[in-house]
């Protein structure tokens, strides 16, 4: 094969792997939403916020959802799930630690929680049928 | 962006910032599109404007979609030149016009390539619905917005949304609400075209172009903003 021809394949190849992962890229940059348990280890690794990675895990059953809000009024959600619980004592102590005060402020049903950042909400919401722990992070910093 | 795990029973709309109900009025509503708070945005912009010196003020109306780490942001923006004195109605008026169409172009953009690959929000059903009843909920000054618009149970929006698919392969490019029947009472029926409630027609969008009135700057300028990430939680 003539070296022309071996560099044009070359740059041929990296153009290529280079398209692909940057469509992947933007595939999981601006994904509207994931759905995914600890177990899926690259959407938990990649969508997971450090709060919820940490957050103390008060039923073996608990899943992860992601949701990214676009439009006239953007935000990033992060929702953890723990399904046959109801009680959310441990998580309430957990963000006390974190920092976080209850506030009145919030997007969703459910105690409030505000940190530092104003922009940053945390509510935990109970649900009698099925038992369940919801925690939703909403994040409106753009 | 709307998937089944954001449908909510239809009581907590009034207090849920986000997620998605089904209304037997206006059909699907994402909460985040109805929000009002770009609305609310632009009114602050025409109150700070009327108080600046000079004849004229600018405002600009945007939407935008951000990447998982903001170190993207894609969107548009339209900017309007506003006479000075202009009537309350016709402020009204001027952030309706800008809001229609800004989001129709916002819409478009998330329908082409490359973000129709990666979501199917572009013009998804129940977005520019949205974004009219987050206008009203704003100008409209009313409370408890959503007990005129019925919005049904958990059970029975996840119905319509097992039955009829999701939201987002429904394009609307209109802001009509789209209406899904109950398949209980309706096993036959299609989706159709509804019309808007009474208080949902009050304002009509600005189209006195022969005044001078209100000048274009800027008619459709898509932004990428391209950051350093933001820090994490």
């Amino acid at each position: 094969m003539k070296k022309s021809l071996r560099i044009l394949l070359c740059v041929l190849i990296a153009c290529v792997v280079g398209m692909a992962y940057g469509l992947n890229y933007l595939r999981m940059e601006f994904a509207d939403s994931a759905n995914y348990t600890e177990h899926d280890t690259l959407d938990y690794d990649f969508y997971t916020p450090d709060l919820l990675k940490k957050m103390p895990r008060i039923t073996d059953n608990y899943s992860f959802y992601y949701s990214n809000v676009s439009g006239p009024n953007p935000a990033l959600i992060f929702q953890l799930r723990f399904i046959g619980a109801t009680n959310a004592d441990k998580i309430n102590a957990f963000m006390k630690e974190k920092g976080f005060k209850q506030s009145e402020a919030c997007s969703f049903a459910g105690d409030c929680w505000t940190g530092d950042d104003p922009l940053v909400t945390v509510s935990i919401e109970i649900e009698e049928q099925p038992r369940t722990v919801l925690v939703s992070m909403v994040d409106k910093r753009t | 962006m709307s998937r089944r795990e954001d449908i909510l029973d239809g009581s907590k709309a009034e207090r849920s910032a986000y997620g998605l109900v089904y209304t037997e009025v206006l059909g699907w509503i994402d909460l985040g599109h109805a929000q009002g708070n770009d609305i609310r945005q632009l009114w602050e912009q025409m109150l700070c404007g009327e108080a600046q010196s000079g004849l004229t003020y600018d405002v600009t109306y945007k939407q935008s979609m951000a990447g998982l780490k903001r170190r993207l942001t894609v969107g548009k923006s339209i900017t309007w030149r506003l006479k000075k004195g202009l009537s309350y109605h016709q402020k009204q008026s001027i952030a309706l016009a800008m809001m229609m169409t800004l989001a129709r172009r916002f819409e478009g953009l998330q329908n082409s390539f490359p973000f129709s690959w990666a979501t199917d929000s572009g013009f998804s059903g129940e977005d520019l619905v949205s974004d009219l009843l987050g206008f009203y909920r704003v100008v409209a000054c009313m409370s408890g917005i959503f007990s005129h618009l019925k919005p049904v149970s958990q059970a029975d929006a996840l119905r319509r949304w097992d039955h009829y698919g999701k939201i987002g392969s429904w394009k609307n490019e209109t802001f009509k609400p789209l209406l899904f029947p109950d398949p209980i009472q309706f096993p036959n029926a299609k989706p159709h075209f509804g019309q808007l409630p009474i208080f949902m027609r009050s304002v009509t969008p600005y189209n006195r172009w022969t005044s001078e009135d209100v000048g274009i700057i800027d008619p459709d300028r898509g932004f990428i903003h391209f950051g350093k990430g933001i820090s994490k939680l």
